[in-house]
């Protein structure tokens, strides 16, 4: 056994109990959490074994999966725009009897998989991986409409970077990603940031109408909260002096304080080096999705600055042994496959982070091992998995 | 081995190590950042979290003592106000328009640019009106505020936009006359400020503040409380009455003379107490402490008080009469002046006519050792204790430094530095019968039922002390009256009334030399035979073409005493005047059950809430569990009790 692979698998097992931990001190408000999360948990160690038994870079090397595969998904993405479920006015989970899956988490491990084919099969190839591209791009405005903004930015944005590091660009490839990336942003502000007026005087359906309304207020609201913080000015210019005046904005009520970053900022500016221990924590005791994208603060408070720190320790020696795994490793396939669930667990938790200390625009993102949540525990198991598989 | 061949081979393409690492670096750079502007933004300096953060506290504010005069009318007070106020960011919410409406109801204007100044203030809080209490809840008119507001709220469509406080605010009756160095609180930029009696005596009249702590919960079952403690009242000397007349008499002569400072001391020669206290500078107003905090010469009022040594001690006698030398006298290098040329006088003459050379013969003829001592037994470089936050001790040379010209010097008034409040008590010792009396100004605290307790903090310090014999001061009082009837005091003359007084005039000192600026004073009391009644008034620096304590002084001090001598005639002839009796205390009945043995306090059956009524008005403190009815208490010491209601 190597030793990235050790430290790999450590650190996954204590990011895990740290989940556990954290789980469990929920239990005070909300019980069903910690249970769900340690059958979870078991079922995860069955998945990890049976990844490790069974799985073989081989079966991935084929083409048919990944046509199969997109399909699929696909059809999925587009039966739960249609008809899904909405909950908390998000249409993001997929219910077969008891259990909920969330698709877009599965979307995740297929994105990088498929890079990572398309470069191991057609490193010469622009057509090829400009088709590869638009899939995903496609795939991700299926998520955006979910809605899920921070998901689909995620998945371009890991995709961008696999490509970005393989080299994979030259004048010709550049343009014609910017062009897509535009054309597509283009179409996105008009469907999805419509305000409500122009909304009614294009007549979409009613179904549409309905979500771009929900979808705007609030997301405009966290936008605007995130440029204040930075630019706290209005812009006053005076065409018939030509002067230039910055007044200062004070912050309106409904727009300055939301329920979350308000009890979230409390939280941070009253954090400690040793916290209030489990469960004592009284700033984050009502604070919404504390058990999953608000999991830091809750460790913030109540293991303080310093449980913080080893749990992000955890997270960057993880992170820079899968690389070095990558690196490493003989097949070009396996190292670009690797190199992608590094970036796609840690990038996560650097969102997740800037997200909870309030560096990064408010947004859902959920903590890899940590955070509760069934299909992204299995799912970053798996990788996990996959990558002690690696050859090296 | 199959890898370097691959790379070589130009269908494959391994991963840059260059952009590799780039791209890493840059995320882990940004996560690192991250993390230490969290730490940079947390509370770093505390290791462990807060303990019993559930437990809210709340403070309960003891209500500060009052300030009484003699006569018991009140003087510095407490008012139950209603303090309406509004959060400066809802006030920007709302606008201008909604803003101004909300502030007509309080009979208030506000500009458009008064309103942008103060919505971009840095204030949390934006306070809009203060209201006494029963004001704010009473019906003028139709109807009352809360009526107005609420039908506002109606029309303008606001939420609950105000805030409303209630305190007990400050308030002194008698400002307008009253000199504010005695006792003022005023809140400034630093905080609240005290000054003078509200200082000194701020542990007696603040009380202590009860604490009320209770875990913020949905239940409210478990919460404990300790009373506060109301602030103590004290009871002052002064007499408001005495006070207002010298206060305006005051007012006038400082435009009529065009002083800097005029001081006035009105105080019972017998007793110490002060019945009034007015020091008014044209400068600072009535907000001048110079009265106890500045030293200067005192000029001829010395005189009565050297002579007294001197006839103590037996070295002259009353009729031993001096050759004043016709104005100028030469000792040494030293030339002494008089402000008429006199030839033979007596002692009497020498005081009425306040000779300089006269009292220096005399001076010269008392021993140093004793004329030192005496004068610091007449208080001279010492603190007379009044409860003034510093109090100045004059300027007194020590005995070493003490020599034969500074005697002569001090025989009339120069080389000295006093303060009106020692002279006044100086002078007074002269004339009461030959006591030191250390003058007071509180009588003492308010205890229960209106009884005046006197004040610990009094009897620390020194106490009355014989300095001269009682017929040294019988004698010094009839030569006293001769100033007022022969001598430089004849404009204080009064007719019908018996008064002494000595005049006094001092060159002030600029740097080191003598200017033209002048000091005049005037010390008066009556009657001659039992002196009541002491006034003290000193002019600082008249520009009136007059300076002379005869001309200045002395009419300031006649006009005093025709306006207060009706106000005083009944307490000089010792009638005393009955203190209203306290109201009966009803609070103190049982409410509805009776006392029983197992049930001393006759808690039983009630509701919580009347048991923690009934509890503070007999000043228990209390821990109260459960909630209900009380089924059951126990005491846990003489004053805490635990209170047992039905379970949770």
């Amino acid at each position: 056994m190597n030793l990235d692979k050790a430290v790999v698998f450590v650190s996954t097992i204590f990011l895990t109990f740290f989940g556990l931990l954290l789980n469990a001190s929920v239990i005070t408000t909300q019980r069903k959490y910690f249970f769900k999360e340690v059958l979870l948990v078991s079922l995860g160690i069955v998945v990890f074994v049976l990844v490790l038994r069974f799985f073989e870079f081989d079966i991935l090397k084929k083409r048919w999966i990944y046509i199969v595969g997109g399909i699929i998904l696909f059809l999925l993405l587009t039966y739960l725009l249609i008809f899904g479920k909405p909950m908390n006015n998000a249409r993001r989970w997929l219910y077969i009897g008891p259990i909920s899956i969330q698709v877009s988490e599965i979307v995740k491990l297929y994105v990088i998989s498929l890079i990572a084919y398309s470069i191991y099969k057609y490193p010469r190839d622009t057509l090829m991986q400009c088709i590869v591209y638009a899939f995903i791009l496609v795939l991700s405005v299926l998520i955006l409409f979910e809605p899920d903004l921070g998901m689909s930015f995620f998945i371009v944005f890991i995709s961008t970077v696999l490509f970005v590091v393989a080299n994979m660009y030259d004048r010709k490839k550049v343009v014609i990603v910017i062009s897509f990336v535009a054309i597509i942003s283009v179409l996105l502000v008009f469907f999805y940031f419509l305000p409500d007026k122009l909304a009614k005087r294009f007549r979409f359906t009613k179904m549409a109408k309905a979500r771009v309304v929900s979808m705007v207020s609030y997301q405009k609201r966290r936008v605007i909260r995130f440029t204040r913080k930075f630019f706290p000015y209005k812009i006053d210019f005076d065409f018939s002096h030509f002067s230039l005046k910055l007044l200062p904005r004070t912050y309106e009520r409904e727009i300055a304080y939301s329920m979350q970053s308000s009890k979230v900022k409390e939280a941070i500016e009253n954090a400690t080096w040793f916290g209030a221990g489990l469960s004592q924590g009284s700033l984050t005791k009502y604070l919404p999705e504390r058990q999953n994208d608000y999991i830091s603060v809750l460790a913030l408070e109540e293991t303080g600055i310093l449980g913080v720190c080893i749990l992000g320790f955890l997270f960057l020696i993880m992170f820079i042994s899968i690389l070095r795994i990558g690196l490493n490793s003989d097949s070009v396939f396996v190292q670009y496959l690797v190199t992608g669930i590094g970036f796609v667990i840690f990038v996560q938790a650097l969102l997740h982070f800037g997200v909870n200390f309030q560096v990064l625009p408010e947004k859902g993102i959920s903590l890899p091992f940590v955070s509760y949540g069934g299909t992204s525990y299995l799912i970053n198991i798996t990788m996990i998995a996959m990558v002690l598989k690696a050859r090296v | 081995m199959n890898r370097w061949i691959a790379i070589r081979s130009e269908n494959v393409s391994y991963v840059k190590r260059k952009t590799l690492f780039l791209v890493a670096g840059v995320f882990i750079s940004f996560y690192l950042f991250v993390f230490l502007s969290m730490i940079l933004r947390a509370n770093t300096r505390k290791v462990f979290a807060y303990s019993g953060n559930r437990l809210q506290k709340e403070k309960l504010k003891a209500i500060r003592g009052s300030i009484y005069d003699r006569k018991m009318n009140i003087i510095a007070g407490n008012f139950y106000m209603a303090k309406v106020s509004m959060r400066r960011d809802v006030a920007e919410r709302i606008g201008y328009d909604k803003f101004r409406a909300l502030l007509s109801i309080f009979n208030k204007k506000i500009s458009r640019n008064q309103y942008n100044r103060l919505v971009h203030s840095r204030h949390f809080v934006i306070k809009i009106a203060e209201i006494p209490y029963n004001e704010f809840f009473e019906k003028k008119g139709e109807e009352t505020y809360l009526d107005k507001i609420a039908s506002l709220y109606k029309s303008l469509d606001l939420d609950d936009v105000l805030i409303f406080d209630y305190e007990y605010k400050r308030f002194y009756s008698k400002d307008r006359f009253y000199s504010k160095f005695l006792a003022y609180m005023y809140r400034d930029t630093d905080g609240l400020k005290k000054i003078g009696l509200e200082r000194t005596y701020d542990d007696i009249l603040s009380g202590i503040d009860g604490i009320r702590t209770y875990l913020y919960n949905s239940k409210v079952g478990f919460y404990t409380e300790k009373r506060p403690i109301d602030g103590k009242s004290i009871v002052l000397t002064i007499d408001s009455s005495v006070q207002f007349v010298c206060q305006e008499l005051v007012r006038d002569a400082l435009k009529k003379y065009k002083a800097d400072n005029i001081f006035v001391i009105v105080s019972r020669p017998s007793s110490g107490e002060i019945l009034a206290m007015v020091s008014l500078s044209r400068k600072y107003g009535s907000l001048n402490s110079l009265i106890f905090r500045g030293a200067y010469e005192p000029g001829s009022t010395m005189k009565p008080i050297v002579g007294s040594i001197a006839l103590d001690k037996g070295i002259v006698h009353v009729t031993d009469t001096f050759f004043c030398e016709n104005g100028k006298f030469r000792l040494g290098k030293r030339i002494i002046k008089d402000h008429e040329r006199f030839g033979n006088l007596t002692f009497r003459e020498i005081i009425w006519h306040s000779s300089n050379i006269g009292m220096s013969k005399i001076a010269l003829k008392i021993d140093n050792r004793t004329f030192y001592n005496s004068l610091k037994s007449f208080g001279f470089g010492k603190r007379t204790g009044l409860p003034f936050y510093k109090e100045s001790r004059g300027i007194f040379p020590s005995f070493s430094e003490f020599s034969e010209q500074d005697k002569v010097s001090m025989s009339f008034g120069y080389g000295i530095g006093v303060t009106a409040v020692q002279m006044a008590t100086a002078l007074n010792t002269v004339v009461n019968g030959g006591y030191y009396v250390p003058p007071t100004i509180v009588k003492g605290v308010l205890g229960l039922h209106q009884t005046v307790q006197r004040v610990s903090m009094d009897l620390n310090r020194m106490g009355k002390r014989k300095v001269i014999s009682y017929p040294t001061s019988s004698i010094m009082r009839q030569v006293l009256k001769g100033v007022v009837e022969h001598g430089t005091g004849r404009k204080a003359a009064i007719d019908g009334m018996s008064i002494g007084g000595k005049t006094g005039t001092s060159k002030k000192l600029r740097g080191k030399r003598y200017s033209n600026s002048y000091i005049a004073s005037f010390y008066g009391f009556f009657p001659v035979r039992n002196p009541a009644i002491s006034v003290y008034v000193v002019v600082d620096n008249p520009q009136c073409g007059k300076y002379y304590g005869g001309e200045v002084a002395a009419p300031l001090f006649k006009e005093i005493v025709l306006k207060i001598y009706p106000l005083i005639m009944e307490e000089m002839n010792n009638i005393e005047i009955p203190v209203p009796d306290s109201p009966v205390d009803d609070f103190n009945e049982p409410l509805f059950v009776k006392k029983t043995r197992d049930d001393p306090l006759g808690l039983k059956g009630l509701s919580m809430r009347e048991a923690i009524q009934k509890l503070s008005l007999n000043g228990y403190d209390f821990i109260c569990k459960g909630h209900g009815f009380v089924k059951d208490y126990r005491m846990l010491n003489n004053q805490k009790v635990q209170v047992i209601g039905n379970e949770l």
